[in-house]
């Protein structure tokens, strides 16, 4: 039960519980029994918090001595010293090869930069894997798995002859198109291969509806099932390493 | 001959900032068991509190040259003590809130003295499984509600005091101690309901 003309316990967030010895807090809980039992029940926890919790802290805590403390210190003092002295003149050796070494030899964007394909042999139960997806003849594009392709509109490319064997399998870094996993037999839609984000672009804004999909950056070791027939035939295929 | 012991805090740290060998030696003793007391009622483990003394004091000899001295040393070395306490607290995991059940007023001996009776409750006697039930509501606080408890109650530090120690606004710390006390009735009030119903009755024993 609690007091529905003078919240107490709103008033004690401002005030500490001794307030209530003041008028008229003290007519106002000879009154009222919410606001006593409220209060009673608050000073009794406080009591209760004080006494056993001081009593539990006054015991004998094992602590370091002053001797302790400063052999820790001088220790510390002279671990300290010893690194400024001796190890700093290595650390910065250590740190100007590792800044050379990365300044030489740090890799180049795989998104951005083209790469070449890595063309391996496609193995044959791989080959049926392959569609090649053409909107016009001149322009064949790729895709990863064909089954089953819902008929394309007039607009968009048409499906092409399943892959021949002696297909390859080459690397890309982006496709076009929803299918983000190559090689899927579950990817049944039309995915086009480019070896560099920026030819993804290129080829995504100056297409039709299709392909200005989601463009999706892949790793750049993921391994596409392309048609070596096809390869070096189209601005958008990999092209073989020489 | 200075005595060391007899200075006041700006003045060790003074000292010692200027190489003297004995201030921090002083300030060490005068404090050392204040910070073990303080990071105990927060963290309620003897263990913890005996190994953060030496962090502390490590924090304190490495940053004293910061301490502006518009704040007192003993509010700066709560700050510390609090702040580290947490942190090992947070790293170790140790935050375990005790089951409800602990402090269920089920099988309460019906022991206590009541505040109605008009018996101060200074005198409050409490033994064995009583008191053991009535601990287990008080380690049940939750561990941000301890601390400021703990700091306004057993420190005795003013409501300035402990916005300077926690970093926060002084309107923050009258809250935290409403919040705080609240926290505490409600944990509380099944004990002390038990005791009043048993007082009521005339079963309690003096």
């Amino acid at each position: 039960m609690s007091c529905s003309q003078i919240p107490l316990l709103q008033r004690l967030t401002v005030e500490s519980p001794e307030v209530v010895r003041r008028e008229p807090w003290r007519s106002h809980l000879a009154e009222c029994p919410a606001c006593r039992g409220e209060h009673s029940s608050l000073v009794r926890s406080l009591v209760m918090f004080r006494r056993l919790e001081g009593e539990s802290r006054e015991r004998e805590f094992n602590l370091p001595d002053w001797e302790d403390f400063s052999r820790l210190l001088d220790g510390l003092e002279g671990r300290r010293g010893g690194f400024s002295r001796l190890r700093v003149p290595v650390v910065a050796a250590t740190a100007l090869m590792i800044l050379t070494a990365g300044l030489l030899f740090w890799p180049a964007d795989p998104v951005l930069e083209p790469r070449p394909a890595r063309i391996v042999t496609l193995k044959p139960e791989q080959h049926r894997q392959l569609r090649v997806v053409t909107r016009e003849p001149a322009q064949p594009r790729f895709v990863t798995d064909a089954t089953p392709i819902p008929p394309p509109p007039s607009s968009s490319p048409v499906l092409g002859p399943p892959a021949p064997p002696g297909a390859k399998e080459a690397e890309v870094v982006a496709t076009a198109g929803p299918v983000a996993r190559p090689n899927a037999r579950e990817n049944t839609a039309p995915v086009v291969l480019f070896r560099s984000l920026q030819q993804a672009r290129t080829m995504r804004e100056a297409s039709g509806p299709w392909p200005r999909a989601p463009l999706n950056v892949m790793p750049a070791s993921t391994p596409y099932v392309v048609d070596p027939a096809f390869i070096g035939r189209s601005p958008h295929a990999p092209q073989p390493v020489r | 001959v200075v005595d060391w012991d007899s200075q006041d805090d700006g003045i060790l740290i003074q000292a010692h900032l200027k190489g003297n060998p004995i201030a921090f030696e002083v300030l060490f003793r005068k404090y050392r068991e204040q910070v073990a007391r303080l990071t105990y009622s927060i963290a309620k483990d003897e263990t913890l509190a005996e190994d953060i003394v030496q962090e502390v004091f490590l924090l304190v000899y490495r940053h004293l040259a910061k301490f502006r001295q518009q704040a007192a040393f003993k509010t700066w070395l709560y700050r510390i003590t609090v702040n580290e306490t947490i942190r090992q607290l947070n790293r170790n995991k140790r935050w375990q809130p005790l089951p409800e059940g602990d402090f269920e007023p089920a099988n309460l001996p019906s022991t206590l003295v009541t505040f109605e009776n008009g018996v101060s409750p200074e005198r409050v006697l409490i033994e064995g499984e009583q008191r053991r039930m009535i601990q287990n509501a008080l380690d049940a606080i939750k561990p941000h509600h301890r601390t400021i408890l703990v700091l306004y109650y057993l420190e005795d530090l003013s409501v300035q005091e402990i916005a300077e120690v926690l970093d926060i606004p002084e309107g923050s710390v009258k809250s935290r101690l409403f919040y705080a006390r609240d926290n505490l009735r409600k944990l509380m009030e099944p004990v002390l309901n038990r005791e009043t119903d048993d007082a009521v009755k005339g079963t309690h024993v003096m």
